[in-house]
């Protein structure tokens, strides 16, 4: 969503409408049911006025107050039918705007031009899957019951008004000044519920990196201090959950409290009246009935307010997520698959235009934000087949040039080209069959292994010991509980380093791509598992490397190497040229000597 | 935790615990967490009281004010009815913001209580729990569970005794209108009572299915979203949506029957209370018919069966949320009856360096596939031991045993002299420090990683250890001191190894364990990581697992492990010098690898 031309602002108002546009039938369904329920107060304070008329002998005509029981019995249980089928539409609407807008968060996200700041704090960005996501939806859940309050409203604003219309004046008048109150409030809603949700993601996000370190933390007995930050963070938030809540429950009762003021005021107003006879229990009845009821449903339209500007934060924080100016991606209409299995997409099978006849960069420059770490203006090339080593000191920008090669991370300037041609989106296009990366920390996943080195990809066993095989791994496989179907569980922790390295190496070669990124693959692994997996590689090669080391057996097999010294290109050449000219080279080598 | 929960029960006791939780065990729970905050529920109860009062009040100022009316009273008194009316009404959402304040005041600070005595709790699992536990699904447990048990400890108690004394108002003041709708209505409220208490244990089970759905959507996204450039660049972008597809649908699954059954539960008690409003309607026309009611009491007694809907209602209510809470409880308790497979000794591990003794040890983590067999070594205080083998012989799983991570199932280890399983384990847990390749950097200030989250560690000790270690360039480039906020992703490796390092010299340890302390570092930086050594091991026993040649030289002991046994063992020198060692033909291995 980036890439393509800018979206018009969409208004939160809008984004609301595009959800509620998401499943319509379910949303009416909704609405008809919740609204029906909403106006059955007002039959309610009919039947109730009747049967005190009744009672007093002040009924015109018509029906005996036995009638009235059964019809009362009829209304109520009638409801609860209505708010049964409610209950079970709603749920099942709501559930699928909240996919919907999930699915949308995690298919930007996935499609990010810089994923690591997400990556590195997924605790907090689960946060916004499931408090974000649900600030939107209790928005548009008010607007369910909007509709039902004000016909209801309007129809005992109506009735009532027939019976004396300066009580019922005097009685509307709360529910306007309600409004406004709650208007004026509203702004600072926002205040404390950004304090709150901050207060709220620390203790989380700290709650994760916890869990994510128990192995340091019990290694540097640190379990009780890093209870005790986790301790004063939960403080803070009960401390901002409080003044927001405080803030709310004030805001609520106000509205409840001018609706008790106002059946107070009939009171002083129907003395009179009552005691000459013109104003019957009946009426009395039917006004205490209504006038709560009425001042709610007028309070409704604050709240619809004070719920705007939370979905408003929510959508903003979402977007910001996505680093997207417009809401408008998170709500785009799309399947989210709740009753039917989701279809099967594999990668398009190789191809001629597949094929890699060089890649380079041209001026290429990707700076951190905040920092001058980064590399700067990077031209190189890798012709087809080549084995090329990129090296250099930590903070040279090694890692940075490879994921700003790939698109894992934006570049600043300069420009990447195929086979001559510019790439307009490399997050996207340099993907199997084009190319495979491991990273230098890779990621696996609670999920099998096997499931981890395929992700996805329709190969048989033999192609998955072939990868196997190729990643130096196929020694370790008997060693596990259940083979290539362990479970490897949370981020692999039940591999050792080395295992996670070769998983995800034998996860790039399984892919058989043309191209294949390998950032610092040797460091978990020893000498001699290094040379076997060298070796290999190197046995039944046609496909282009790119590999960042600074060990001699990837070095001296290099068909060229870059040397790298705070992000620019300090030399180039063959091992052999470099040890004559680069100084910056001959530090590297020989700092690997003397070590 | 420990005080609140019943002992262990084997696990066949688990499925009984979903219906019903004991009072008891209810009970303790409210004592334990309650009890800290005395002044604080005393308030609460006092406000929640002051709220039944007045609500039992306003229908009788009601009934006064329409039968003096219709009877002819004074104008008078009907505008002080009206007055006292207005007050009540003021006196009402006074009790409200009170006892709503306190009760969750009461209520974070209880749970904020639970969570930290469970994160406490699974930070001194072991590892085979962590395994198989992810870091987004233990959130869910200490942060999600225990909000379902928030509700429960801010004010349960004080809000079922005032909706118990609401429905014992309302009833005393209907008998004292007549006896037999007195009766009528108490025979109902049992009724009631009875029905809503059978559908009680219903829907624990269901709710608690609905909340594992969430925690396992929760932790697959938190899980996936850690790994998006891997995913992305190997293609999986639309496998990972796939799965997220099922495991989204496996939620939704679980949320309607959840669904279904509240729609249920509410359904059966609405439909009873319409027949009690009918009973009282009738029962009332039936009264006014034989001048026993005036119109005032029709009112007055219809204003209290609505009044009886919300106690009625409002225990259900809190039941539900109890049976939510259940379902959470159950799940804490769960947790917590999780007991680490390490049972705590009572020594104190001795002072000063430590000594290392290895007799006859056999490890394996399931059974028939030892990874050590039969390890045997000796390595004196103040030395230090190079380990070497290839990936998967051992080395890791070695030095995991010095930190008694498990215990082996033969032979015995030695720190300083004493068998480990007699050793307190936070005491050799303090004398040992290790560093991992894998630096833990958290998104907090300097002071604040280094120390780890201890405020007692003075300023001058933390700039002793960056001093020490060589940070002192790195130290002086941050902007705010100790104070700057630092993050994983704003470090080099090297400064991130570093770090690690000051640490680890900040705890002081007897013995030092080096996990691959070079790997993914440059040669540069690597010198500068070697002073930062020789710094930390002067004085101490080490360990350290090396990959390069280079590191071994500087150690004392080499021992080679090959397939979880010992394959060499013996000085550095003196196997250096023997030709026919494996050390030295690795060193010749290595040598060649260098120079060609």
């Amino acid at each position: 969503m980036n890439d393509t031309a800018p979206q018009p602002i969409m208004s939160t108002g809008r984004t609301a409408w595009r959800l509620v546009r998401y499943r319509t039938g379910l949303f009416l369904g909704t609405i008809l049911f919740r609204g029906t329920d909403d106006i059955v107060p007002f039959a309610t304070g009919l039947l109730m006025k009747a049967f005190f008329d009744v009672l007093t002998g002040d009924a015109e005509a018509g029906l005996t107050a036995w009638t009235l029981i059964a019809l009362f019995i009829v209304l109520e249980v009638g409801d609860r039918g209505v708010l049964f089928f409610a209950s079970i539409i709603s749920v099942r609407w709501r559930f699928n705007v909240y996919s919907l807008l999930r699915t949308n968060l995690l298919k930007s996200v996935l499609a990010l031009r810089n994923p690591s700041r997400v990556s590195s704090s997924s605790g907090e960005t689960t946060n916004r899957f499931r408090d974000d996501a649900e600030g939107v939806v209790s928005y548009l859940e008010q607007y369910i019951h909007l509709w039902g309050n004000l016909i209801f409203a309007g129809l005992a604003i109506y009735w009532m008004a027939g019976i004396d219309g300066t009580i019922t004046a005097i009685t509307v008048v709360p529910a306007i000044l309600i409004i406004t109150i709650v208007d004026i409030a509203r702004k600072h809603i926002v205040r404390f519920r950004v304090a709150q949700r901050i207060a709220t993601e620390q203790s989380t996000n700290f709650a994760n990196e916890m869990f994510q370190s128990v192995l340091a933390l019990q290694v540097a007995t640190a379990e009780d201090t890093a209870v005790g930050r986790y301790e004063r963070l939960n403080d803070a938030r009960r401390k901002s959950t409080l003044v927001d809540n405080l803030f709310n429950q004030v805001l609520g009762s106000v509205n409840v409290n001018i609706g008790q003021l106002a059946t107070g005021a009939i009171l002083v107003l129907v003395a009179e009246r009552m005691h000459r006879g013109e104003f019957t229990v009946g009426d009395f009845v039917l006004f205490t009935t209504y006038v709560p009821e009425v001042a709610r449903s007028g309070s409704l339209i604050g709240r619809v307010m004070a719920q705007h500007r939370r979905a408003e934060v929510s959508l903003g924080r979402m977007s910001k997520m996505i680093e997207s100016d417009t809401p408008a991606p998170l709500v785009e209409h799309g399947p989210v698959y709740l009753r039917q299995e989701p279809p099967v997409i594999q990668p398009p099978p190789p191809a001629a235009e597949h094929r890699l006849q060089s890649v380079e960069t041209r001026g290429l420059s990707c700076i951190f934000p905040d920092s001058t770490n980064g590399v700067y203006d990077i031209d190189l090339r890798l012709d087809s087949g080549s084995f090329t080593v990129v090296t250099g000191r930590i903070g040279s920008g090694k890692t940075t040039l490879v994921r700003a090669l790939l698109g894992a991370l934006p570049l600043d300037s300069g420009q990447i080209l195929w086979n001559g041609e510019p790439v307009a989106d490399p997050k996207s296009f340099f993907v199997p069959p084009r190319s495979a990366y491991t990273p230098q920390v890779p990621r696996l996943f609670s999920e099998t292994l096997r499931d981890n080195i395929l992700l996805g990809l329709p190969r048989d066993d033999e192609a998955v010991a072939a990868a196997v095989r190729m990643g130096v791994m196929e020694h370790d496989i008997p060693t596990l509980e259940k083979g290539l179907d362990t479970i490897v569980g949370p981020r692999g922790v039940k591999l050792s380093g080395g295992q996670i390295q070769r998983a995800a190496a034998a996860r790039m070669f399984v892919r058989e791509a043309e191209l294949y990124v390998f950032d610092d693959l040797s460091s978990a692994l020893d000498v001699d598992t290094e040379r076997l997996l060298w070796d290999r590689l190197f046995a039944n090669r046609k496909q282009t490397c790119l590999v960042v080391s600074h060990r001699r057996p990837a070095l001296q097999r290099a068909d060229r190497i870059i040397v790298l010294k705070d992000g620019r290109i300090e030399a180039t050449g063959t091992l052999t040229e470099l040890l004559d000219t680069s100084l910056e080279m001959q530090r590297l080598w020989m700092g690997d000597v003397e070590g | 935790m420990s005080v609140a929960l019943p002992p262990p029960t084997t696990t066949q006791d688990t499925e009984n615990v979903y219906h019903r939780v004991s009072v008891r065990v209810y009970l303790s729970l409210l004592v334990h967490y309650l009890q800290p905050h005395k002044r604080r529920v005393a308030w609460l109860t006092l406000f929640v009281f002051g709220y039944t009062g007045v609500r039992l009040a306003a229908p009788q100022i009601v009934r006064f004010f329409i039968d003096t009316a219709r009877e002819g009273g004074q104008v008078s008194d009907l505008m002080w009815a009206a007055a006292l009316y207005v007050c009540v009404a003021l006196g009402r959402q006074l009790c409200f913001l009170g006892s709503s304040y306190f009760s969750q005041d009461v209520g974070w600070r209880a749970t904020n209580r639970m969570r930290s005595e469970l994160a406490a709790h699974c930070l001194r699992l072991d590892m085979s729990f962590h395994g198989e536990h992810t870091p987004g699904e233990l959130v869910e447990r200490v942060d999600g569970d225990t909000s379902t048990l928030a509700n429960f400890l801010s004010g349960f108690a004080a809000r079922v005794t005032s909706g118990l004394l609401l429905l014992l108002g309302v009833l005393v003041l209907v008998w004292h209108e007549d006896w037999r709708l007195g009766l009528a209505m108490t025979v109902f409220s049992c009724i009631a009572f009875f029905i809503i208490n059978l559908t009680r244990s219903i829907a624990v089970p269901i709710y608690a299915a609905e909340r594992e759905g969430f925690s396992r959507l929760y932790g697959f996204i938190e899980e996936r979203l850690g790994g998006i450039e891997d995913v992305r660049t190997n293609g999986a972008v639309t496998f990972i949506l796939e799965r997220f597809y099922k495991v989204n649908r496996d939620a939704y699954g679980r949320v309607v029957r959840s669904e279904v059954m509240g729609a249920v539960l509410r359904s059966i008690t609405m439909v009873l209370f319409a027949f009690g409003h009918a009973m009282t309607m009738g029962m009332s026309l039936w009264l006014f018919r034989d001048g026993l009611f005036t119109i005032g009491t029709v009112y007055l007694v219809f204003e209290y069966m609505t009044l009886l809907r919300f106690p009625l209602f409002m225990i259900t209510e809190e039941i539900n949320d109890l049976q939510k809470a259940t379902a959470g409880l159950k799940r804490i308790e769960e947790l917590n009856r999780i007991r680490s497979r390490i049972v705590d000794g009572d020594t104190e591990p001795a002072a000063g360096a430590l000594r290392v003794d290895f007799d006859s040890v056999t490890f394996e983590y399931s059974a028939d596939s030892p990874v050590l067999r039969d390890v045997s070594f000796h390595l004196e205080a103040g030395r230090t031991l190079g380990l070497l083998g290839r990936t998967g012989s051992g080395k890791s799983t070695l030095t995991r045993l010095l930190f008694r991570f498990y215990d082996v199932q033969q032979g015995t280890i030695r720190l300083g002299g004493t068998p480990i399983r007699d050793l307190r384990l936070q005491g050799v847990r303090q004398r040992v420090g290790m560093v991992t390749q894998d630096v833990q950097i958290f998104r907090a200030t300097v002071r604040e990683n280094l120390a780890l989250f201890d405020e007692g560690v003075d300023d001058s000790t933390i700039m002793h250890a960056i001093g020490a270690l060589g940070l002192m360039d790195w130290f002086g480039d941050l902007s705010q001191g100790l104070d700057t906020p630092i993050t994983a992703s704003g470090l080099s490796a090297g400064e991130s190894q570093l770090l690690a390092f000051a640490r680890v010299f900040l705890k002081d340890p007897g013995l030092v364990i080096l996990d691959e302390p070079s790997s993914r570092l440059d040669p540069a930086t690597e010198h500068r990581i070697d002073r930062a050594v020789h710094e930390l091991l002067r004085g101490r026993t080490a360990v350290i697992i090396a990959h390069h040649l280079a590191t071994v030289h500087r150690v004392d002991d080499i021992m080679i492990l090959d397939g979880g046994g010992v394959q060499e063992y013996g000085e550095r020198t003196r196997l250096a010098a023997d030709a026919g060692s494996s050390f030295a033909k690795l060193l010749a291995v290595g040598l060649e690898d260098h120079t060609t």
